[in-house]
């Protein structure tokens, strides 16, 4: 079920209403609801997946009870293991399969052999490597006692299987969101009305912004040998809003969800195209993940201490991971890599950590520097997302190799009444992103306007959305 | 929770208040537009089309038939309704809808190709529809075919989602405003294509090397008969084309033959006339095409005449 879907526009009143008026605010009946509801959320698009999540769901339950009086350190090392491997495996398989048995023919081909295997033909279920990295944070801190393990097998099914979050995140962390599926919730107006504010944020940047961008940009990237240079940096643009519309606008929408039933989810964007440098970016950018990666993966390598070296292959590591957490294709590992290329001088000349605050905190503008800084971060990123939307390594070179030609300089193909449209749209987006870039997004600073202000505000955001609609997309991160 | 509920029952009347006099506005507003995809449908509700003859079919008919020849030579005067990528369910909708608010016309031209008859459940271009959706014709095609969804039918102004510009033009109209969007660029339904060879034929052989296979739907088959049927019996005269498409990219569609028999089939069933133009001199010539499958300006014009030549010496 998608997030801007009629069919979701029905489900999701319909489970408020049960969930606040039909279970007298029992916390096991609505533990038990959510379940019901996030499965039924699943299953809508294939249900036969539902036995994945069932299945990693029963997994690390039971290992998390067995880690619980499991003192032997190697027999808690087994069960560990055994809670990495299942959700690794099915991870592995549906993921990654292909791509490793297709690289493997070439790698032996390369050398001489000729070995024939099959490809299979794998459907990739929807948000697999979300709810497996949700799982595993569990296994791990509980392995790490870090987390007391949970009696309460619907808690944990309702944190594994969370509707808002289940297919796209934020990968929510087992220490945040489990305990509250323990404490009695009781309905908060004001994190409701904040929870339906970011929906309709969301919204505006999934179907005004992203939906709109990804026609332009499919359309170039598609055919981009037959655009000039300057065209192409225009679709590369383009999809920088659309994978930033489209993954922070679903955010959104899962958090805003959340809080309309009383839970916190953590911030997983916190308005990246601002930011001054790489580090930052990557500070505000799928927080979710870049702290996942950070605490379970980064950390436990030596992160930044030891030597140069270590600390050059720590990053290395870390951002090609992440690039390949995003799918099986050469594409997404180039494009960690680069991304490891653009924050390693900020490390090793430790200074990584001097963005820390709002860009240009209690001024209406930036510094001409911050602004510098702000754009050649973006420029950098844009050139980054070259790689994430290519077809294919050779696809992202040749659309680079043709940006860097004399073309570049040529007109700009396909600029027309739409063209100009989408850049108002980004325009708007941009502002109010400016404008409320302190908060946790960017309407949470409405409630100091009058009523009847926010009221026309809220108004002209839905005739936005309504009128600026783009051909309805698939959410980009429902393929990772 | 009671003041959320009242604030959301508030703020949802008062959305609903907005929506339905946004889809007023902008419906009436549509309903004067000029602009390509509204044009014929404006003039049509607002019974400005004074023809005896009239031209119905896809792009085949909107951008080859010329009324202005087609006046002089057999001295009526004639309107197209040709629309893109058509086939005879929406072509006989908008057909309906013109009997339903114009004079009876004399002639009906009926321009069939290889897609007419073929399966096919979109609405195309279903925007144009959007400002009649409270028309029972209408509102039932739309409802039978792909393109508006169920809350169009049912939430105020939902329709147009998506339609920016034709909203603004909308609009614009509503208020006596006249935008540069809102232009007609056609005349009497015709739009001429001055234009040259295109690539589409190199890329639709690259797509299907070994031909492509239509799909016949009898139901259309049906339709189409049943039309004749109706205009024979309110006298009508009712005229078949099959119009000429390049010689080269006639093999690419394997039962061209069977389906242009099937047009003849059809036409002697009815007693009525059917002129095939699919082998003509014209077809002979690129110069004469835009792509493979329609005529530019001047075959059109070529064409026009010719077509309209024979129907005279036909009557």
């Amino acid at each position: 079920m998608l997030f801007n879907s009629i069919d979701f526009a029905i489900f999701l009143p319909i489970v408020f209403i049960l969930y606040w008026f039909a279970t007298n605010n029992n916390l096991k009946l609505q533990n038990f609801l959510i379940v019901a509801a996030s499965y039924l959320f699943y299953g809508w698009w294939d249900w036969r997946f539902l036995s994945l999540i069932l299945f990693s769901t029963i997994v690390d339950y039971t290992v998390g009870r067995k880690l619980r009086i499991e003192e032997n350190q190697t027999k808690r090392k087994i069960l560990l293991w055994t809670s990495i491997l299942v959700n690794l495996g099915f991870l592995g398989f549906f993921k990654y399969y292909n791509f490793f048995l297709d690289n493997f023919i070439t790698a032996f081909s390369f050398f001489g052999s000729e070995i024939k295997a099959n490809s299979l033909n794998i459907i990739l279920p929807v948000g697999i490597s979300f709810y497996t990295f949700q799982t595993l944070s569990y296994t791990i801190d509980v392995y790490k006692r870090k987390l007391e393990p949970t009696k309460d097998f619907i808690a944990f099914s309702a944190f594994v299987s969370f509707f808002p979050q289940l297919v796209a995140g934020p990968i929510e962390r087992a220490t945040n969101l489990l305990p509250q599926f323990y404490k009695k919730r009781t309905f908060d107006y004001s994190k409701a009305v904040d929870g339906m504010r970011q929906i309709l944020w969301g919204l505006f940047k999934k179907i005004v912004i992203a939906d709109n961008c990804a026609e332009y940009a499919n359309l170039i990237f598609n055919n981009s040998a037959d655009y000039s240079g300057s065209t192409l940096v225009l679709g590369a643009l383009f999809f920088t809003f659309q994978i930033y519309g489209d993954f922070s606008g679903y955010s959104d929408i899962a958090i805003g969800t959340s809080r309309l039933f009383g839970f916190n989810l953590m911030q997983n964007f916190n308005f990246p195209y601002f930011s001054r440098d790489i580090a930052e970016f990557w500070r505000r950018w799928h927080i979710s993940l870049s702290t996942w990666f950070r605490d379970y993966l980064y950390i436990p390598l030596g992160g930044s201490r030891g030597g140069t070296w270590m600390k050059v292959r720590n990053i290395f590591v870390i951002f090609i991971v992440s690039g390949f957490w995003h799918g099986a294709n050469w594409t997404f590992i180039v494009w960690g890599a680069l991304n490891a290329i653009y924050f390693l001088p900020l490390l090793l000349t430790n200074n990584n950590r001097n963005n820390m605050g709002t860009v240009a905190q209690g001024k209406i503008l930036p510094s001409i520097k911050e602004l510098a800084l702000m754009l050649l971060t973006f420029g950098l990123t844009v050139f980054a997302w070259i790689f994430f939307r290519a077809n294919n390594i050779e696809h992202a070179f040749s659309y680079v190799s043709e940006i860097f030609s004399s073309s570049l300089f040529s007109p700009i193909q396909e600029f027309n009444m739409k063209t100009i449209k989408l850049i108002f749209l980004i325009i708007i987006l941009v502002v109010i992103e400016w404008i409320g870039r302190s908060h946790m997004h960017a309407l949470e600073g409405l409630p100091q306007y009058r009523q009847i202000v926010r009221w026309m505000f809220y108004i002209a955001l839905i005739l936005m959305i309504i009128i600026f609609s783009g051909s309805r997309q698939e959410f980009i991160y429902f393929q990772f | 929770m009671k003041k959320f509920i009242q604030n959301i029952i508030i703020f949802s009347i008062i959305l609903t208040i907005v929506l339905v006099l946004l889809d007023v506005i902008v419906t009436k507003g549509l309903r004067k537009s000029n602009a390509f995809e509204f044009d014929d449908l404006t003039k049509i509700y607002n019974s400005q089309i004074d023809a005896n003859l009239v031209i119905n079919g896809s792009s085949k008919a909107l951008c080859q038939i010329d009324p202005k020849i087609v006046d002089e030579v057999l001295s009526v005067q004639s309107y197209n309704f040709g629309m893109n990528g058509t086939g005879i369910e929406l072509q006989n909708l908008v057909y309906n809808l013109y009997r339903k608010y114009n004079k009876k016309p004399d002639y009906i031209i009926q321009i069939v190709s290889s897609g007419t008859l073929e399966k096919n459940e979109n609405m195309h271009e279903y925007k144009r529809y959007a400002p009649y959706l409270n028309d029972s014709l209408v509102r039932e095609k739309a409802q039978d075919l792909n393109g508006f969804e169920k809350v169009d039918f049912y939430i105020p102004f939902i329709k147009y989602s998506g339609f920016s510009i034709e909203v603004i033009n909308g609009f614009g109209n509503f208020f006596g405003i006249k935008l540069p969007s809102d232009t007609n660029k056609k005349y009497k339904g015709y739009y001429a294509h001055n234009a040259q060879w295109n690539s589409s034929f190199e890329k639709f052989k690259v797509t299907y090397p070994n031909g492509k296979e239509i799909i016949i739907d009898n139901k259309l088959i049906k339709q189409l008969d049943t039309s004749i049927k109706k205009a024979i019996q309110e006298e009508i005269n009712f005229i078949m084309i099959y119009p000429p498409t390049y010689y080269e990219a006639q093999p690419y569609i394997t039962n061209r033959e069977k389906i242009i028999n099937t047009y003849k089939a059809i036409a002697n069933n009815n007693k009525i006339l059917f002129l095939d133009f699919s082998s003509d001199k014209i077809t002979k010539s690129k110069e004469y095409f835009y792509d493979s499958q329609h005529l530019n300006k001047k075959g059109a014009e070529i064409f026009t005449k010719k077509l309209s030549l024979r129907i005279k010496d036909e009557n």
